[in-house]
């Protein structure tokens, strides 16, 4: 009975080491950082609103056993054209934020596609091969934004071609649509703004996934996660699913970037997608998700800790030794450091489970001698 | 390849179902270009002649366009407006001769080429054509 106890202490550790180790860093940092509890409360409604969407974005992959899918960043540069197209036209308001992510759709299907392609060729390692590729079609997208786009592909306006006469500024100002979604129906409660229809849409898509797990597309999802042969042998296209659910996380990318800039209102042309993919990934495994497990509690509490880490960090670092770049430094140290312990976690718990189930094979076969 | 044969209602079902999503999709694109597109409106409280005619800049008068705020303009007054869409309502208050607020109430449609339009007001309250005009800022 205490050995039973002790074991599933022991595994809620395990499951929960990194939430837990947040958590911690969190309790100490926040009475150095002096920042009030209202003033924190708006921030996390800030960041939960320009977040959650993109973070929601990697479930699918993971459940299809394709692990944390790096290549979301197709999805955020998609979103980012969809953008500039918008701009572009000075389309305003939430016509140009839902156009922009129209316009990102048949790229994100087109890099989703050809994504899924190349992972499906390096299974096992789809980890790193998105990560890679997100690298290879960075350097695509600067050649396209950078060279094509006001020779091959016309640009009129001035506010954001380059004064060469082609090329997009570094950055493009997205006042037309800035926060048009989040000033759609605010709620206000004392002095936070709570951004309802923003949490509606993405009330939308939590539905979306629990929905799409019961599906036959997501069972078979679900069945290649948990063993890819056994699923090919019970007759599921395993290639073609993998792409589909590659597809599917890359379009939701496309709409959370969108979302994720209307609410800043300035995109960085050629940095603004670069970071998401690791900090969306850093922010699921903060709250408790895995490689090969995430769900939408593990989603909403990683953003509220992680972006809590940000928003107090710096002003931690600078009370505590002077230093607000300190934080700074702290918050990318910690992006990093948090996927790193998760894959290492990862590896100890998978080779873990193939000892204890070698011991369970010949326990089995003493006892049947 | 799948191990599951696809019959040919199942495939003609599925392309009409793709072809469908597509439509929507270029339809609802369209809607959002036309419905979002901004432009500029000019109002302008100043004498102009037109065909020959002329007609004189109010000393008050009070313009909304659609829900917007209400700008009131002076005589000589020019006040830049930003809308989106291209279907517009306007709405001019300004005091008739019998001293009596007047108000006119009219609905537009602007094109989606042009960014900037200029809305002689004047010209507007006189009924005249061509009260509203593409302008071109000049660099």
């Amino acid at each position: 009975m205490l050995k039973n106890d002790k074991d599933n202490v022991i595994k809620f550790l395990e499951t929960n080491l990194v939430p837990i180790l947040f958590v911690i860093i969190i309790a100490f940092a926040l009475p150095l950082s002096g920042f009030s509890v209202r003033y924190l409360f708006n921030e996390i409604i800030v960041r939960l609103v320009r977040n959650l969407f993109l973070v929601l974005a990697l479930l699918l992959p993971i459940m299809a056993g394709m692990g944390l899918n790096f290549g979301m960043v197709l999805g955020a540069m998609a979103g980012e054209i969809g953008l500039i197209f918008i701009t572009d036209w000075n389309i305003t308001g939430l016509h140009g934020m839902f156009l922009a992510m129209i316009l990102s759709i048949p790229l994100s299907i087109l890099l989703g596609w050809m994504c899924g392609k190349i992972l499906n060729r390096a299974k096992g390692r789809e980890m790193v091969t998105s990560y890679i590729l997100g690298f290879f079609m960075n350097g695509v997208y600067q050649l396209v934004v950078l060279y094509g786009m006001g020779s091959v592909i016309p640009i009129a306006s001035d506010s954001i071609v380059l004064s060469r006469g082609y090329g997009i500024r570094n950055a493009v100002n997205l006042t037309g649509i800035r926060q048009s979604l989040d000033k759609l129906l605010p709620l206000k409660i004392g002095t936070t703004l709570i951004p309802v229809a923003t949490f509606a849409l993405i009330a939308v898509l939590c539905v979306f996934i629990i929905w799409f797990r019961r599906t036959k597309l997501g069972q078979d999802m679900r069945a290649i996660g948990q063993d890819m042969a056994v699923a090919e042998a019970s007759g599921i296209d395993v290639a073609r699913t993998r792409i589909i659910s590659i597809i599917i996380s890359t379009v939701l990318a496309g709409f959370g970037m969108v979302i994720y800039l209307q609410n800043i209102g300035t995109m960085n042309t050629y940095n603004s997608h670069e970071q998401v993919g690791m900090f969306s990934i850093a922010a699921l495994l903060v709250g408790g998700a895995s490689v090969n497990r995430a769900k939408i509690g593990n989603a909403i509490l990683g953003v509220v800790l992680f972006h809590l880490m940000f928003v107090i960090s710096p002003m931690a670092g600078k009370n505590l030794i002077g230093q607000a770049q300190l934080g700074e430094y702290f918050r990318v140290f910690v992006s990093y450091g948090v996927i790193s312990i998760s894959l290492v976690l990862y590896a100890i718990r998978k080779q873990r489970d193939k000892a204890r189930a070698g011991i369970a094979l010949a326990d089995a076969q003493e006892v049947r001698d | 390849m799948s191990n599951f044969a696809i019959t040919g209602n199942v495939r003609i079902r599925r392309i009409l179902i793709r072809a469908a999503f597509i439509l929507f999709m270029l339809i609802l694109a369209v809607f959002l270009f036309f419905g979002g597109k901004a432009h500029t409106l000019l109002l302008d409280n100043k004498t102009i002649e037109k065909e020959g005619k002329i007609y004189r800049e109010l000393n008050v008068v009070e313009v909304r366009i659609g829900s917007g705020k209400e700008e009131e303009l002076l005589k000589k007054d020019r006040v830049k407006i930003d809308v989106s869409g291209q279907r517009q309502v306007i709405t001019v208050t300004f005091p008739g001769d019998d001293g009596n607020e007047k108000i006119i109430k009219k609905t537009f449609h602007l094109k989606a080429g042009v960014p900037m339009y200029l809305i002689s007001i004047p010209a507007f309250i006189a009924g005249a054509d061509g009260w509203i005009e593409p302008f071109e800022p000049s660099n």
